[in-house]
């Protein structure tokens, strides 16, 4: 299995994983809102979607990888979605939620008409077992709520909740789905438990009931998985499409094809080398966005040469990051200079011109020299680590080229994830001097600096940044900003705290960021009113989107 | 084995399964015959057979090409390909996905393509056809290696297990059951994640579990042998002279056994050639920037439709470098068993 | 001795190869470094929530405890202790434990993936033995004239080819420049459209649905079958032009065409039948190299088999998936011999049930 797709779930897992960020999979159900004013058509069709990778399971209080959030990002809906860009619309909340205590309380209203599937109107309960689940059950999505210190419920259609600290990016936290938790607790499933509390046949995870436009119907051999329009959904409109079948395809070309033989409607993940078959073909297009994601080579800044600052720059001397992207990402990707994905960095009003120029033209001559100095031993052999993929496997053999031209041995190594995810937080010389990665999260700046590059406890020991905070005084304060610029709600005083930081990182060149992923489909032309979106990665159903198939 | 292959696994002759099974079922009549004709007389009928020797060019060609390939690694530090041709793992050369001359591809029109690169490049502008001439070097390897591994390690648990017979038999050719009951491809694929989950080695660990997972097959072989030259006179007259087992076994036993191991071995060679390429292809052998066959029809696969040149022609080394083996095999088969002669 | 007999004694015989394939896979697969937990919780693991699930997936024990567990799980009978040591029950079932990947059951994944590698297995040996018998005795019959020559050819290049190339070049040319046949996955016979349920097993119309939806089925079939069965075939032509040839150099047929007896008569009535022997044996061998063959051609379009399955379990680590799924590989393909040696009395009743392990 060439791994494209396999890693780009590992991405977003990252992201899932990304501590004290709510997730894409948090976002699950915000593609769809309950307003929309498509105009109902009764039978839009069976929209057939290729997923990159299988789905493993449906409850969104336990899932972390993206097929599966996919899924539920159907059946499934948040208190807030995106609108069209990484704005903020209420969906089971009626309006703006209030917020108090200098951003650490949040109060939310519910709509009251919402109701599950299974007809049980949409409460403040569900709302607060549903934030309060991922903790208590110890899940592995515990991390993206463990700022929260309580959740009241008000009344029957309030939810109050009151935070650890002001969490600068708790309006995306509000996105996760909501669950009935009457439905929830008697099916239920953990890790490792065969039986629910009730002994019930159905699973929660293979078999969610959620308030959103579609419904679940089976997950058949094949993994193929089945949803159909919920025909008593609460909202005002219908959506169009009868059902929608996902299909897991790993192989891009046979994605492609299964896309050019009309076999598929939508498909993911458009790998670079196909992009053009699929932008010139008769019966298909693409529809992309950009994304929310963040891929960079970075550098044991512990041991070895790499943890000396002109090392570093020696390797930004030896290749040319923007032919690399141009050669081995684009159009799939763009290229990126810093931590920060260009809509969230224009946002927040970053120095992007500035940033721009820091990265260095290829200059062997200089590169040599700058080896030298640093005293890097003749012999010395590089080691880079890169996970199963091509685009950063190709990069991390740009690099690997460019020492070689230097004059210094260098070698890349593919990892499986497994293998990878254990040896590239060791921080031992003998493990890797640099790495490539990917990580993406969500349109806030706590959610690219916060896990990757500061010293906080929870990220010590797991990211590069620990290594390279404690062995430079220039690491250790912009790591504190990072982690106060996250505990604050306040724009103003967090915007220059995260412009110095990160500058100061760029410039010690503890990663080289690289590129960023676009959210991109391939559609047949016989499917209308389905969109790709930066944070929700597509939409199938909400106010300015009705997705059918002729 | 990339499904692959399996004529063979038994059948120097199809017959010999039959003989093991249902033993002496009408069996010893041929072996009075594998006994009289010997080594010597495989090598004579084999000159007279074009198949054969076609088989042969082929495997004389490829392992010459393996082997200037590997001085020029090993000892030139790739100084001979990259003075005449280009450097095989860096890159790049050229322009990405060129087609081969006079061809175009999704990319490129034919007015692009170039005799300087006969082939076309790769997605990393480097020459195919200079990776292509590389990738016989670690096919040749791999096969000839992991063969050797095989047939020595088969060939000496067969021997013994049949010499000795009674329970060491049991217990060698249970061993050989058990081997032989998990997909070989996956006990490699396993092996291959055990013993080297960096990769850094993977195609040496991928070239001895092959040789491993192939020994059943030659352990079998032997000891079907062995049983008859067990009983033969001179084996018994040696044993009454108080030699030591050991030496019976190499000296008279294993020789007298070998036409067949050697048509086997031959067959084999090609088997593990595909094999090593199939892992190869799932990740699990050659690593980029290793210029191996498999390893460039997985990197060919997102490629198969902007430019599908780049998949068909380690396909076809690959084809033609196993044709050449299997020949030679059947060569040496049709001449070590005279009743299919003419 | 009689088939019951003999079959009771292959059986048995069997327990300890399949012991065996257990404890190898064991050992080899906890021995796959790299730690499954980490790989499901992600790069950054709360420390107390790993142990706690590892002390679920009962990882936290010694490894030969966790071994004599195992053996005890997958035993159909076992004596388990109950409540400690010195009280001991039988414990009935088979239990291949909980894929850590997929988070159920390795039992369920497998019978979900099983029948669609064996839809295609079935498919591929079937294409193998309805082309290459044939192919294989016209071969023989017309020994060194141009038939034998060209299926002799064929027969080299189907055992000297890539399955997994054929695979790719047949996507190429059939999927994407004809757009002829699907790519990707199987769709299994018994699948059939909802619709098929509203009408009711006996009324014409769910005949009539279940007859047209064996049309997309033998379309996803095409491509796969003969990926994976083309060295089947070749392999088995090779073999039967080989027996043929044996059978038709032998004694008995001289003396045949000595009173003659039509040659034709000959290869039908008597040589056919034993020349099936070492064709037999070759198709109950190769079922293990076919699964090896499965697993590249799962790979190369996209079918969520056993091989595929098997390929999920090495990558995340997953022992549970690794050694369930390399078991039931085992166990289908001791079986497989065992029924090999039992068919070859049908074909040739020369053949004894006597002690055939030498």
């Amino acid at each position: 299995m060439t791994s494209k797709n396999r890693d780009i779930s590992m991405d977003r897992r990252k992201i899932l994983q990304g501590m004290g960020a709510a997730t894409v999979v948090g976002l699950a159900g915000c593609q769809i809102g309950g307003n929309g004013n498509g105009n109902g058509d009764a039978d839009g069709g069976t929209l057939q979607f290729a997923q990159a990778k299988a789905p493993i399971r449906f409850d969104p209080i336990t899932l972390n990888d993206v097929p599966s959030s996919q899924v539920t990002g159907v059946i499934f809906e948040g208190l807030y979605e995106y609108d069209e860009a990484t704005g903020h619309r209420p969906q089971l909340a009626t309006s703006e939620p209030e917020v108090s205590r200098e951003g650490s309380r949040w109060v939310v209203e519910l709509e009251g008409a919402a109701t599950f599937h299974n007809g049980d109107p949409v409460t403040a309960e569900d709302v607060k077992y549903s934030f309060e689940a991922p903790f208590d059950e110890e899940t592995e999505n515990a991390s993206e709520v463990d700022m929260i210190d309580t959740v009241e419920t008000v009344d029957e259609g309030t939810v109050q909740f009151d935070l650890n600290f002001p969490y600068g990016a708790f309006r995306h936290t509000l996105h996760r789905a909501v669950v009935p938790k009457s439905v929830r607790e008697e099916t239920k499933q953990t890790f490792g438990e065969d039986e629910t509390p009730s002994g019930d046949e159905e699973i929660f995870r293979f078999d969610p009931v959620g308030s959103g436009p579609f419904e679940w119907v089976e997950w058949t051999q094949g993994d193929n998985v089945r949803v159909q329009r919920h025909d008593d959904y609460w909202g005002e409109e219908r959506p169009n499409l009868a059902e929608i079948e996902f299909s897991p395809i790993a192989e891009p070309t046979t994605r492609v094809t299964s896309l050019e033989n009309e076999e598929q409607d939508v498909i993911t993940d458009v790998p670079p080398d196909l992009w053009t078959t699929v932008e010139d073909s008769d019966s298909a297009s693409i529809d992309q966005s950009p994304g929310i994601g963040y891929f960079y080579l970075a550098f044991n800044c512990k041991e070895g040469p790499t943890s000396d600052p002109q090392v570093r720059e020696a390797v930004d001397y030896v290749f040319d990051m923007d032919t690399a992207i141009e050669n081995f990402v684009a159009p799939t990707g763009v290229r990126q200079y810093s931590p920060l994905p260009r809509s969230t960095a224009e946002d927040w009003e970053m120095p992007l011109d500035e940033w721009r120029q820091i990265p260095h033209d290829k200059d062997i001559g200089e590169a040599q020299s700058l080896l030298e100095d640093a005293g890097v031993a003749q012999d010395y052999g590089f080691r880079i680590i890169v996970p199963p993929d091509d685009k950063r496997e190709n990069i991390g053999v740009t690099v690997s080229n460019g020492l070689q031209e230097a004059g210094w041995d260098a070698s890349v190594q593919r990892l499986e994830w497994g293998t990878f995810l254990q040896q590239y937080i060791t921080g031992s010389e003998d493990d890797y001097n640099m790495y490539t990665l990917g990580w993406s999260g969500l349109p806030d700046p706590a959610s690219f600096t916060f896990p990757l590059l500061s010293r906080a406890d929870e990220a010590l020991g797991q990211t590069n940044g620990t290594y390279w905070g404690a062995n430079s005084e220039a690491g250790k304060e912009a790591s504190d900003k990072f982690i106060e610029a996250r505990e604050s709600a306040d724009f103003e005083e967090r915007q220059p705290l995260y412009q110095e930081a990160i500058t100061t990182m760029l410039e010690a060149r503890v990663h080289l960021p690289a590129y960023n992923l676009k959210e991109s489909y391939g559609v047949d032309n016989d499917v209308s009113g389905f969109t790709s979106h930066p944070a929700a990665g597509f939409k199938v159903f909400d106010e300015n989107n009705n997705t059918s198939v002729q | 084995m990339s499904g692959e292959t399996p004529h063979d696994r038994r059948d120097v002759d199809g017959r010999a399964d039959v003989e093991i099974d249902a033993e002496d079922d009408g069996g010893l009549e041929a072996e009075e015959v594998e006994a009289r004709v010997g080594l010597s007389y495989t090598l004579v009928q084999l000159r007279r057979d074009p198949t054969a020797l076609a088989g042969l060019a082929i495997i004389s060609v490829s392992t010459a090409v393996a082997i200037v390939a590997s001085i020029d690694a090993l000892l030139l530090d790739y100084w001979l390909t990259q003075t005449f041709w280009y450097h095989p793992e860096l890159g790049p050369h050229a322009d990405t996905n060129l087609p081969p001359y006079g061809v175009s591809n999704q990319y490129y029109d034919a007015s692009r393509s170039t005799l300087a690169h006969p082939l076309g490049t790769d997605f990393r502008g480097r020459d195919v056809a200079v990776r292509l001439f590389y990738g016989t070097r670690i096919a040749i390897t791999v096969g000839f290696t992991s063969t050797v591994i095989g047939l020595v390690g088969g060939t000496l648990t067969g021997a013994v297990a049949g010499y000795y017979g009674g329970w060491i038999d049991d217990v060698l050719m249970r061993g050989a059951e058990i081997l032989y009951a998990i997909p070989f491809l996956i006990l490699v694929i396993v092996i291959v994640s055990v013993l080297d989950p960096q990769r850094q080695n993977a195609l040496l660990v991928a070239m001895v579990g092959v040789g491993i997972a192939s020994m059943p097959t030659f352990a079998r072989l032997i000891r079907s042998r062995v049983f008859s030259v067990r009983e033969e006179e001179y084996v018994e007259a040696a044993k009454a002279a108080g030699v030591k087992d050991r030496w019976i076994i190499l000296r008279h036993v294993i020789p007298n056994s070998f036409a067949p191991v050697l048509v086997q071995a031959t067959l084999q060679i090609g088997l593990a050639i595909l094999i090593i390429a199939g892992l190869s292809f799932l990740g699990f052998g050659a690593q980029p920037p290793q210029a191996s066959w498999g390893q460039m029809l997985n990197k060919a696969r997102p490629l198969l439709i902007p430019n599908p040149w780049f998949s068909i022609f380690p396909g076809l080394c690959i084809l033609f470098t196993v044709v050449g083996f299997n020949l030679l095999g059947d060569g040496l088969r049709d001449a070590a068993d005279p009743r299919i002669q003419n | 001795m009689g088939l019951f007999r003999y079959a009771t004694r292959r059986l048995l015989q069997a327990i300890p190869v399949l012991l065996g394939i257990a404890t190898i896979t064991f050992f080899l697969s906890n021995a796959v470094p790299g730690d499954p937990i980490d790989i499901m919780l992600g790069p950054s693991p709360a420390q107390e929530q790993k142990a706690a699930i590892r002390a679920k997936y009962g990882l936290d024990r010694p490894l030969w405890l966790r071994y004599i567990t195992y053996l005890g799980d997958v035993s159909p009978i076992w004596l388990s202790t109950v409540d400690g040591f010195p009280y001991v029950a039988p414990e009935f079932g088979v239990d291949l434990g909980r894929s850590i990947h997929f988070g159920a059951p390795v039992t369920e994944k497998i019978k979900e993936r099983l029948p669609v590698t064996m839809l295609l297995m079935g498919s591929a040996f079937t294409f193998a033995l309805v082309t290459a018998v044939p192919l294989g005795v016209i071969s023989a019959y017309r020994r060194n004239q141009p038939t034998d020559h060209v299926s002799r050819v064929v027969a080299l290049v189907g055992v000297s080819t890539p399955s997994f190339w054929i695979g790719l070049e047949l996507i190429i040319v059939f999927s994407f420049y004809l757009g002829w046949l699907p790519s990707n996955s199987l769709v299994m016979p018994w699948n059939l459209p909802p619709a098929a349920d509203q009408a009711g097993l006996l009324s014409v119309e769910f005949w009539r649905i279940a007859a047209s939806h064996q049309v997309p089925v033998l379309q996803h079939l095409i491509l796969p079958t003969i990926s994976l069965g083309t060295l089947q075939m070749a392999a088995i032509t090779r073999i039967e032009r080989s027996a043929m040839l044996e059978q038709l150099s032998q004694d008995y047929v001289q003396l045949a065409r000595a009173y003659g007896v039509r040659d034709r008569k000959i290869l039908r009535k008597h040589a056919f039948r034993p020349a099936q022997l070492p064709v037999i044996t070759i198709v109950g061998l190769n079922l293990t190299t076919a699964f090896g063959g499965a697993v590249l051609t799962e790979t190369v379009f996209s079918i969520n088999g056993m091989g595929t399955l098997i390929l999920t379990g090495v990558l995340n680590i997953d022992y549970p998936l690794i050694m369930g799924t390399t078991l039931v590989f085992g166990l289908i393909f001791v079986l497989g011999v065992i029924l090999t040696d039992i068919s070859y009395a049908y074909v040739d009743p020369r053949v004894s049930y006597g002690d055939q392990e030498a």
